[in-house]
């Protein structure tokens, strides 16, 4: 019986490993088909990462065109192109992704129109933004904001804006505040930090004039406008009837003093006047500010707001041009990629 | 006779059945999974050929075509895109006939035709992912182009069956070997 059932067990252990075997070979054929299709969609999203890729060594370095790079990750690696077209406005992007220890390759071609360039100054959405909730504020005088457009080619917008209900409040109702909402200010929430970074950019750029005292020169002119500094005293004696660009009125540093401006004659200023820690603007003429104001604070100090005398401050969308053009004379703007098609 | 042979012979016959029924189950087990490796395989030519048409609805190489779907039925949709990027524009029509169980892609009257797809269903979204009801973007049903153009996500779904029944150990009742598949695309260029 010893041998008999030595032969039986091992005849049924030959038979047991052949069946596991063969079970053995089809869990390796359905782990391979998982394997694969988890691949190829690994392969999909890293060709869609390298366009990213792409974009951002092509904007580091506009230079790069017309040659491969490769991009090794951990699981793959992605080889990324960029390519002129016949339209110097239009590039070709060429993604292609390939997974490590596998077949899976996935490829992307894009097109994008980079004609456009971000706007470096935040557009204009009223005539007077308050973005700090920390102020005084008074109007009075022969002064008036609006926020109508006049040019025939804005949307009307609000008088006054500002970050909160409490901003709203310390303007209270004035009439000689016109636009959307009439007599009142409308909160929209607005916030300094973008203006204050424009400054920061601004402040130490070679085209930029630091004025103050008697001052007789220009103010820049349409075509070439400029931007302006007041970190003291400063009094714009006759002569001067206009200004283009942008105008950053502050409290001057260690010296802790207020940025004044003194406007003696008729004077227009077009673009983007700001603000910042400081609001003393004395108008013994009639100036007039066509574009934006933006009163803000970046220190913890409260910002009275006092407009006096006949000072017209009149939204202009269109100034916001002038104020662009002025920055983008020493700040590079980014470049906009915008999408035009993609192919996979 | 040896009464210790006789219980050998009669343990080693019923290890002999019970290894004999396994293997059948697993013979069997194991042609059902052969016929859906098979089916898969079809199955992932139609996966394929939709992943490449679908992506590309609406492209052209300087920006994309306006409008680009024609058609959106729940088993049909016709579209304008240049999908092999040849430079030039293509009409593509994915047609499901639950007749003959029959899905028909046509490119540019070009035919092809996929057979045993069992259910075909097409469904599709806004930007906001809300469904959109085949009566306002079907042709048949009236829809409009400008309901169309808010198409943004479309559902493809279907089931493919094996070509023949296949049954279990003993079973009368053979069935077809079935592999459903389903995937929501984002044609990029209808977003541009």
């Amino acid at each position: 019986m010893g041998r008999a059932m030595l032969i039986i067990v091992t005849g049924m252990l030959i038979a047991l490993g052949y069946t596991f075997m063969g079970m053995s070979n089809q869990r390796q054929a359905l782990t391979s088909q998982s394997v694969s299709k988890a691949n190829k969609a690994l392969a999909q999203n890293l060709a869609h990462s390298g366009l990213q890729f792409a974009i951002d060594k092509f904007n580091s370095d506009n230079s790069w065109v017309n040659s491969e790079s490769t991009v090794d990750l951990e699981d793959g690696s992605i080889q990324i192109e960029v390519n002129t077209t016949g339209n110097p406005d239009i590039i070709k992007v060429n993604s292609t992704a390939t997974m490590n220890g596998s077949d899976a390759e996935h490829k992307v071609v894009a097109r994008y129109d980079i004609s456009q360039k971000e706007n470096l100054v935040p557009q204009f959405n009223s005539s007077l933004g308050i973005a700090t909730d920390d102020f005084n504020f008074f109007l009075g005088g022969s002064s008036n904001i609006n926020g109508y457009d006049e040019t025939g080619q804005c949307e009307d917008r609000p008088g006054v804006e500002v970050k909160s209900s409490d901003g709203k409040s310390k303007v209270g109702e004035n009439e000689r505040i016109d636009g959307t909402p009439e007599d009142e200010a409308s909160i929209s929430g607005i916030e300094y930090d973008p203006y204050a970074d424009l400054v920061k950019r601004l402040e130490d750029q070679p085209q930029t004039e630091r004025i103050s005292g008697n001052y007789k020169g220009d103010l820049g002119t349409e075509d070439d406008p400029g931007i302006f500094f007041i970190e003291d005293y400063t009094k714009l004696t006759g002569g001067i009837s206009e200004g283009y660009g942008i105008m950053v009125v502050r409290a001057g540093g260690e010296l802790d003093l207020e940025g004044e401006l003194d406007v003696a004659g008729n004077f227009d200023f077009n673009g983007l006047v700001i603000f910042e820690n400081a609001w003393e603007m004395d108008a013994k003429g009639t100036p007039t500010i066509n574009g934006s104001v933006i009163v803000g604070s970046t220190e913890d100090q409260q910002v009275n707001i006092d407009i006096n005398g006949n000072v017209q401050l009149q939204y202009d969308c269109t100034a916001h041009d002038y104020a662009n053009m002025a920055a983008e004379k020493d700040l590079d703007a980014d470049r906009i990629y915008k999408q035009l098609s993609i192919y996979e | 006779m040896n009464l210790g042979l006789t219980t050998s012979f009669i343990v080693a016959g019923i290890l002999l059945l019970s290894i004999l029924t396994m293997n059948m189950n697993l013979s069997q087990s194991s042609t059902q999974l052969t016929m859906r490796q098979i089916t898969e395989t079809k199955s992932n030519t139609i996966n394929e050929i939709l992943g490449k048409d679908i992506p590309n609805i609406g492209y052209k190489e300087v920006g994309a075509i306006s409008s680009p779907i024609k058609d959106a039925q729940e088993g049909k949709i016709e579209f304008e895109g240049d999908i092999d990027n040849d430079g030039s524009e293509e009409t593509v029509i994915w047609d499901y006939n639950s007749s003959d169980n029959t899905l028909t892609r046509d490119v540019g009257g070009t035919e092809t035709t996929f057979k045993n797809v069992s259910n075909f269903e097409i469904e599709y979204f806004d930007s906001n992912r809300n469904s959109i009801s085949p009566s306002l973007i079907s042709t048949l049903l009236g829809g409009a182009q400008s309901e169309r153009d808010k198409i943004r996500f479309i559902d493809i779904s279907y089931t493919l069956q094996s070509k023949e029944k296949v049954g279990g150990l003993g079973s009368s009742n053979p069935e077809y070997i079935e592999v459903t598949w389903q995937k929501q695309f984002t044609p990029l260029n209808l977003r541009l």
